[in-house]
């Protein structure tokens, strides 16, 4: 029993750390004390944009000629789509407007840290704890943790999500290789037992792989008749709908698109890759639409940092300060959360200065679930 | 074997073949599988990829962190955790988590140095959820680098 007496030590010190960080400890708390712990009543969806979004040209400042003087050669022309206050949407996520008509969408405005890392990698660790330092556990683990019923939390993507990670909820892993069904369960016994470690393993990890093929059997079929982008996250949107559709959906799903780094050709690439994101997204609203029971849904996306106002030499952006996240589903409290920075008030860097921390971004979401 | 050893002129080679071969060797053997430290698990799975792009460093000291081993920054002077104190389900899946990672990241697959087959030698038990020897695509890296096989290793004592 010595590997779940260190398990069990191991996680009590993640809760430790968690309560320790204060912010989404407080937070934790509140959201668990909520109504619907039920697994099947609310589902958030977190959808990481990994390479680090450029925010100001995919929700632009188009009426401000600071931003047409910092970007001469990407500033958003005629065909960005108008939404509000001066703001307007890259042209590519055209297929998201039915959705932002209908309240279906939302942006929170100048998410970011005030003096952000340049390093993707440090960056995404912040974003995932939900703190400067990027060390604990997960946000989402630390949160769904303070719940009596939570379920597992489910990553889609097949790198993962730490968000998800390190607290006490079972985190897994819902990939293209678990669906295939290859699975750990049938080692022959021999093998198992002549290893002693291997043993210990097996049985630490067991939990997960039972939790994995109970939903691999009530997955609903998949989607029909949608239009939903060939690729990676078309795929993720596709398997998320079938486990929506299944009645027994986790609280949590964790979906990611890479692509956003964009230092060169910005204007071909981010149309790309904004592109796939608006389809995707369209798709996963259609298909909700057409279920005739579900849960309410929430979905976040969000990157590791926006990109600087200025443009550089290579026709792309480099990385910057706060960003947009983006909002969808059936709770959707407003078109904005937040205020757009000024691009006339940057940091000493030069970048924009973010109006409110992804941990206040954080809470009004769980606030949506609770 | 006494016999046997005997018909063969106390042939001390013979002798430490037919011992090794000895269901009894290879029962000791598997007992002596050892969960690998995380500095092992990272370095033989970039070995195998043979990727020397700097995304596959800097995704492997974050996770190297996550699992508990940040390089040079051991817990005490008694210094790092063996074989199953490394067992606990946050560092598991922290490994299993960067592993994944190194496998999803374009840059170092497009830099990869990857034999053609993944050859029956590259564990020391067979591969639980993957049949060795196999084509090395990303598919079947990606199941070998989940496979918890891939962890364990054969304690220096005997090899």
């Amino acid at each position: 029993m010595s590997e779940l007496h260190l398990s069990r030590r191991t996680l009590l010190t993640g809760v430790a750390a968690a309560a320790a960080t204060g912010g989404l400890g407080a937070l934790a708390q509140a959201f668990a004390s909520g109504r619907g712990t039920s697994s099947s009543s609310h589902v958030l969806v977190l959808l990481e944009l990994r390479g680090g979004n450029d925010g100001l040209n995919t929700l632009a400042p188009v009426a401000d000629p600071v931003y047409r003087r910092a970007r001469p050669t990407l500033a958003l022309g005629n065909d960005a789509i108008a939404l509000a206050d001066g703001l307007a949407l890259h042209p590519a996520l055209a297929p998201l407007a039915p959705l932002w008509r209908r309240g279906r969408l939302g942006f929170a405005l100048g998410v970011g840290w005030s003096s952000p890392k340049r390093s993707h990698f440090k960056a995404a660790d912040q974003w995932a704890v939900g703190d400067a330092s990027g060390e604990g556990a997960g946000w989402l683990a630390r949160a769904y943790g303070a719940r009596a019923q939570s379920g597992p939390l489910v990553a889609l993507d097949a790198s993962g999500c730490a968000a998800t990670e390190g607290g006490t909820p079972l985190a897994l892993q819902l990939g293209p290789a678990q669906l295939r069904g290859r699975s750990l369960q049938a080692p022959s016994p021999l093998v198992v037992e002549a290893s002693p470690v291997l043993r210990q393993m097996i049985a630490l990890e067991s939990a997960g792989s039972q939790e994995l093929e109970r939903l691999r059997g009530v997955l609903a079929p998949p989607p029909v008749g949608l239009d939903l982008p060939a690729g990676n996250l078309g795929r993720q949107v596709a398997l998320a709908l079938r486990l929506i559709g299944s009645g027994q959906c986790p609280p949590v799903l964790a979906l990611a698109q890479g692509g956003y780094d964009t230092h060169n050709n910005q204007g071909r690439r981010h149309q790309r890759v904004l592109n796939q994101l608006a389809l995707a997204l369209a798709g996963l609203d259609a298909g909700l639409q057409a279920m005739k029971q579900r849960p309410a849904l929430t979905l976040l996306a969000v990157s590791e940092f926006g990109r600087r106002l200025q443009e550089n030499g290579s026709g792309g952006t480099d990385h910057g300060s706060a960003s947009v996240a983006l909002l969808m589903g059936d709770r959707i409290p407003g078109p904005f959360f937040g205020t757009y920075p000024s691009l006339s008030n940057l940091d000493d860097r030069g970048d924009l200065q973010p109006t409110q921390s992804p941990e206040q971004l954080y809470r009004r979401v769980l606030a949506l679930g609770a | 074997m006494a016999t046997a050893w005997r018909a063969q002129d106390l042939s001390l080679p013979w002798l430490m073949q037919t011992l090794a071969s000895s269901p009894e060797a290879e029962q000791s053997q598997r007992q002596g599988l050892r969960l690998r430290d995380p500095l092992e698990l990272v370095v033989r799975s970039l070995q195998l990829l043979g990727s020397d792009h700097p995304d596959a460093i800097a995704i492997s000291l974050r996770g190297l962190r996550a699992m508990g081993q940040a390089p040079f920054e051991p817990p005490s002077v008694k210094g790092w955790p063996v074989n199953e104190e490394w067992l606990n389900l946050r560092w598991l899946q922290a490994r299993r988590r960067t592993l994944q990672q190194l496998l999803a990241d374009e840059e170092v697959w497009d830099t990869r140095q990857l034999p053609s087959t993944l050859a029956a030698n590259l564990t020391d038990l067979p591969p639980l959820a993957l049949a060795l020897p196999a084509a090395a695509d990303r598919d079947s890296v990606a199941a070998l680098f989940a496979d918890p096989v891939w962890q364990l290793g054969l304690s220096p004592a005997l090899r």
